[in-house]
């Protein structure tokens, strides 16, 4: 169980991903990763060889999938799941300044499934808005699976992007096929304008002659405020 | 007929591309900037990239009898990344000097934010004082939305309509486009954006005026054919020779003549593969090609 230090919102997380950590790891990869998660919890310890413990992680872990079960449950590469755990407790050992700093660079100079696993943990962040930056940039990605990670079974979008970023992110999962109905808060968040936006593209592809997505009817039918 | 492909990304095209785009009567291509398919985290990787469009690419295409020009810009995309764009815009105007430059582009928006309003302006600007006409990107999402915006910003800064081209259009956009002065450019791709199929309708229904086609040919499953494919399905639809010579050569010379700076468009570079670019050559051991 995670020690003093952790920011609350970050305990059960953390709590969830070493517990499926240590059922799932054989005992050489599992001794890696407490020797790991010991040395990201530990302030002094160099930024340098964190990066490296989270690039490593992938040949250490490996990538079979498992459950993650939390507030939203999806299902997670083991690697992700680890990589999760080295950042929420890098995040608590670090002061907030500079947990933004780490992010961006593991954003940016990260392999996919580094980013992937950054965009998974955001919502479980201490002070998770301050990352708003990094999770709009992945919504630009090109990367299929980066797009996913943040845009589907993910809850940090509807509780923290601004209204025209949600819009472009839900419309984006429609031109790249990732699933709709897998938008967290996608009732919650829906307006006339993502409405207009949807029925916009469903006419640009009649237009076309081009079968319209079938996506695009969920946005349509969605939003409390539909009327 | 001489083929001109005014929006083809050939950095990340190979030299069987060249070769079977020369063969197929494409003499001139503009490459303009853009993003890579990954967001760049350093100012120094953009003056790279465009220090290759205006040299290696330019040899490279040279030596396959392609004249090669470019356009220069901060794309829509990483517009949004603090971290490169004031770098960028602050490089631009040495940039828009050199030679082989014909329009500032692709500028323009992707998902409509404030900071892409700031570098779309700002490089408007950009353009007036380098002189060049400018090359708009419109959005892949809201196209239509996008597209209006475009053209508001557009006159907002009082930028005049007949050195615009606006690109990627459909049929939900031309209509938008043409009833502005702005010159209309259409990116036929295997699966979205545009095919010929459609391109041909809307030739019928519009005619050839300050229509642009372009195969946006990039890193992602695309045909450099595209310029050449739709000219043939425009033939084979009944289309005039006149209009189709205007649409894939008269037009797009017309519009980036507008820089002063379309040098020998016409002449197709004689080719001569013993040549070198700063010691390299495109060749891997065979026999050079050169034409008398």
């Amino acid at each position: 169980m995670v020690e003093g230090g952790m920011p609350p919102e970050s305990v059960p997380m953390v709590n969830a991903f070493e517990a499926l950590l240590w059922s799932r790891l054989e005992s050489e990869a599992a001794a890696w990763i407490a020797r790991a998660l010991r040395d990201a919890g530990e302030p002094k310890s160099a930024p340098a060889a964190f990066l490296a413990d989270l690039a490593g992680a992938g040949r250490q872990l490996g990538r079979a999938e498992v459950l993650v079960e939390a507030e939203v449950s999806g299902a997670w590469g083991v690697d992700e799941v680890g990589r999760g755990a080295l950042l929420l407790r890098r995040f608590a050992a670090l002061p907030p300044a500079e947990r933004l700093a780490l992010a961006s660079e593991v954003y940016y100079r990260g392999e996919v499934r580094e980013r992937q696993a950054l965009l998974r943990i955001l919502a479980y962040a201490p002070e998770p808005a301050a990352f708003l930056e990094i999770a709009l940039e992945a919504c630009r990605t090109s990367i299929e699976t980066v797009f996913r990670a943040i845009a589907c079974d993910n809850p940090y979008p509807a509780a923290h992007f601004p209204e025209a970023s949600f819009n472009q992110m839900v419309l984006k999962a429609v031109f790249v096929g990732a699933p709709v109905s897998r938008v967290v808060g996608l009732d919650r968040r829906a307006t006339p304008e993502l409405r207009r936006m949807a029925s916009d593209y469903a006419a640009e592809r009649r237009a076309a002659h081009r079968v319209v997505p079938e996506d695009v009817a969920l946005i349509l039918n969605s939003g409390a405020s539909q009327g | 007929m001489n083929l001109f492909d005014p929006h083809i990304h050939m950095t990340s095209r190979t030299t069987d591309d060249y070769a079977r785009m020369a063969e197929a009567g494409i003499v001139a291509v503009v490459e303009p900037a853009f993003w890579l398919g990954q967001p760049r985290t350093h100012v120094g990787t953009f003056e790279d990239y465009f220090l290759s469009l205006l040299g290696w690419e330019r040899f490279r295409a040279s030596q396959f009898g392609i004249r090669h020009f470019c356009t220069l810009a901060l794309n829509p995309k990483e517009a949004n990344n603090p971290a490169v764009a004031d770098g960028v815009l602050a490089l631009l105007p040495r940039y828009l000097e050199k030679d082989g430059v014909v329009a500032v582009g692709e500028v323009g928006y992707d998902e409509m934010t404030a900071a892409e309003d700031r570098v779309f302006a700002a490089q408007v600007e950009l353009a007036k004082n380098a002189g060049l006409p400018l090359l708009v990107h419109t959005p892949h999402r809201d196209k239509k939305r996008g597209t209006e915006r475009t053209i508001a910003l557009i006159r907002d800064c009082g930028f005049p309509e007949p050195r615009v081209l606006i690109d990627h259009n459909n049929e939900e956009t031309l209509p938008l486009v043409l009833a502005t002065g702005c010159w209309a450019g259409h990116s036929i791709y295997p699966e979205t954006k545009m095919d010929e199929a459609r391109m041909v309708a809307l030739v019928q229904k519009y005619g050839p005026e300050r229509i642009v086609i372009n195969s946006a040919a990039d890193w992602g499953v695309s045909d450099p054919l595209k310029v050449p494919k739709t000219a043939a399905l425009l033939r084979a639809s009944g289309v005039s020779e006149a209009a189709i010579a205007t649409i894939v050569w008269d037009n797009p010379v017309a519009f980036f003549a507008q820089s002063g700076r379309l040098e020998d468009v016409a002449a197709r570079p004689a080719v001569d593969q013993r040549r070198l670019h700063e010691g390299s050559s495109v060749l891997r051991g065979q026999t050079p090609v050169v034409e008398g």
